[in-house]
């Protein structure tokens, strides 16, 4: 920035010879003045000047004559101040005279102190006086030509009648009426004005000044940090902080505040802690502490895999309030993961905080009488949310295809994990051979129940061994992955040159969500939908499709 | 979107700063709902 500057000369007066000692002496300014803003005045006296000068070419003995006359020729670059012994020339690192100013500051922050300017009226508010109906503001961005000037004002409050539409869609405000509105059109309101309001502090669905907020002290700060990671599972709640780091008696009169503030004020430390808590139960941990889930496949490949939930998000009818049954898939088994879909959202927790990433959850298995640890990663942008964690308990107990039930416990961020136990059962099931990279099937014996449509023996879907996984780009065609379910779990209908495969919709589900998640939805919506005519409906049969490979 | 008048959030920052306790979104609600009976 500061070269482009010092490059762009300014136009100096006077003859050839002048206006070249002016641009050599102009140099010398900007070296003395190389600390100083644009607009600083740089003061040299001839002396100075002709000291520096003097340097280069010590024996020109007119050089106090040439100065004066060279720079006295541009007096729009140099302004000059006193005589005689006292002369000086003053100027800008922006190659423009001071002025009027004679060099001095206007604008020197002790006399801005010392003579403060007059107290700002506030314009007044007029209340917007529109017909009943038309109660409505609408912030409007005016169109911008390319380079806009600086000073215009971006936004303007227009009312809303007919007019030209914007080029930009409008950002409609709607005002809300207290005694009209309903409850949640308020409260949907009072969230949206609040959430920016840097003086409040919000935390879950409560709120609170910030200023009445206790601080945290560094050494606080330290002492929560060191009793983390002292705590079996690195993590510790709110309630621990408050009572055992900070000392804070639960009967005491700010004991709710106290917990708000942990809260807050280590959200604000999002380098040192890690929020795991939901919107009603804080759980701190550290910030660079592992996360739960597989080593498999990254966290951030799994959730871009749950991405269509964010398109794909119906839910079921529950089963009963508080509990959603869920048939494993192989995907689900193979990475220990859940989808964070409308049915299990209606159970899981809120998060605390904007912008949270996870809430830490347990889920408890009456059958087997242990607690597994787990996380609910929130969706983001473009990755959708899951459960991960459950890699290990699924590996010891289930099988794909395994019937469970997903119910909430009266504690908070707990859950029961159950599955039917029934008596061993031996079939050969679909499993990856890592070395190899490929399918096979290999002997398993297992005690949950399952939904056999969802079971991937060797009887139901022979086709499947040997396969090799889809590569990751064929993986994220959602039709590709089913034209693969229809190769691996249909049946070829024509000839092996020219193949047709049939398969039902059960098999199907079953086989692509091998590969990835594949919602009933998505893959009913592929099937019948007129963009992949390569599958077709089975008019015959209900819930039967063909595949016919193009090409 | 769906806003406050500037009347209402003045409120509700004054309750909110003069408040030591939490208080929840549905708190805030039935507080503008009193005030615009009043």
């Amino acid at each position: 920035m500061q070269a482009e500057q010092i490059l762009t000369a300014p136009a100096f007066g006077g003859t050839d010879e002048e206006q070249a000692l002016a641009a050599e002496l102009f140099q010398i300014y900007l070296a003395q003045g190389r600390f100083f803003s644009d607009g600083a005045p740089i003061r040299l006296s001839l002396l100075q000047l002709v000291e520096a000068m003097g340097k280069s070419q010590p024996r020109v003995r007119t050089w106090p004559r040439r100065i004066e006359e060279a720079l006295s020729a541009s007096p729009d670059v140099f302004a000059q101040e006193g005589s005689g012994d006292d002369l000086s020339f003053v100027t800008t690192r922006r190659g423009v005279s001071p002025g009027g100013s004679s060099g001095r500051r206007e604008q020197v922050l002790t006399a801005r102190f010392a003579t403060p300017q007059p107290k700002r009226e506030r314009p007044v508010r007029k209340a917007p006086v529109l017909a009943p109906a038309e109660s409505i503001v609408i912030a409007t961005e005016t169109q911008t030509p390319i380079a806009p000037p600086i000073d215009t004002t971006p936004f303007e409050v227009v009312s809303v009648l007919p007019e030209p539409a914007p080029a930009i869609t409008p950002v409609t405000a709607q005002q809300i009426d207290a005694l009209t509105a309903t409850d949640s059109e308020i409260a949907q309101a009072i969230q949206e004005a609040l959430g920016s309001e840097a003086a409040v502090a919000r935390w879950g669905d409560q709120w609170i000044g910030e200023e009445r907020l206790q601080r945290l002290s560094r050494g606080d700060l330290r002492r929560i940090e060191d009793f983390i990671r002292e705590q079996p599972e690195r993590i510790a709640t709110d309630v621990e902080i408050a009572q055992d780091v900070l000392g804070i008696r639960p009967n005491a009169a700010d004991y709710a505040s106290m917990l708000f503030a942990v809260n807050y004020r280590l959200s604000r430390e999002p380098r040192e802690f890690e929020y795991l808590g939901s919107a009603t139960h804080g759980v701190w941990s550290l910030a660079n502490a592992s996360a739960i889930g597989t080593a498999k496949r990254k966290a951030s490949e799994i959730g871009q895999d749950y991405r269509v939930l964010l398109e794909y998000d119906y839910s079921a009818e529950p089963a009963e309030e508080g509990l959603v049954e869920h048939i494993l898939s192989y995907y689900e088994y193979t990475y220990g993961v859940l989808p964070f879909d409308a049915n299990l959202r209606s159970i899981m927790p809120m998060p605390g905080f904007k912008d949270q990433r996870a809430v830490r959850i347990t889920f408890e298995s009456p059958q087997t009488g242990e607690t597994v640890q787990a996380e609910l990663r929130f969706p983001t942008g473009n990755r959708g949310g899951y459960i991960a964690g459950l890699e290990t308990f699924y590996a010891e107990n289930l099988i794909p295809g395994a019937v469970l039930t997903i119910e909430k416990t009266d504690q908070p961020q707990h859950y029961l994990l159950e599955y039917f136990r029934v008596s061993g059962e031996d079939r050969k099931l679909l499993a990856l051979d890592e070395k190899k990279g490929k399918y096979v099937f290999r002997p398993t014996t297992f005690y949950c129940a399952t939904q056999d449509e969802f079971v991937l023996s060797e009887n139901r879907v022979p086709r499947f061994a040997d396969q090799k996984p889809l590569d990751e780009r064929s993986k994220r065609h959602p039709e590709q992955v089913i034209a693969a379910a229809f190769e691996r779990a249909g049946e070829n209908v024509q000839t092996s040159d020219d193949p047709k495969y049939y398969a039902l919709i059960a098999d199907l589900q079953a086989a692509a969500n091998v590969e990835r998640p594949i919602p009933a939805e998505l893959l009913r919506d592929i099937l019948v939908n007129d963009t992949h005519p390569e599958f077709s409906v089975d008019e015959s049969t209900e819930d039967a499709f063909f595949y016919t490979p193009t090409a | 979107m769906l806003t406050l008048s500037e009347s209402d959030l003045m409120y509700l920052l004054t309750l909110l700063r003069s408040n030591d306790q939490p208080m929840t979104t549905s708190d805030l609600v039935h507080a503008l709902q009193e005030r615009a009976r009043k």
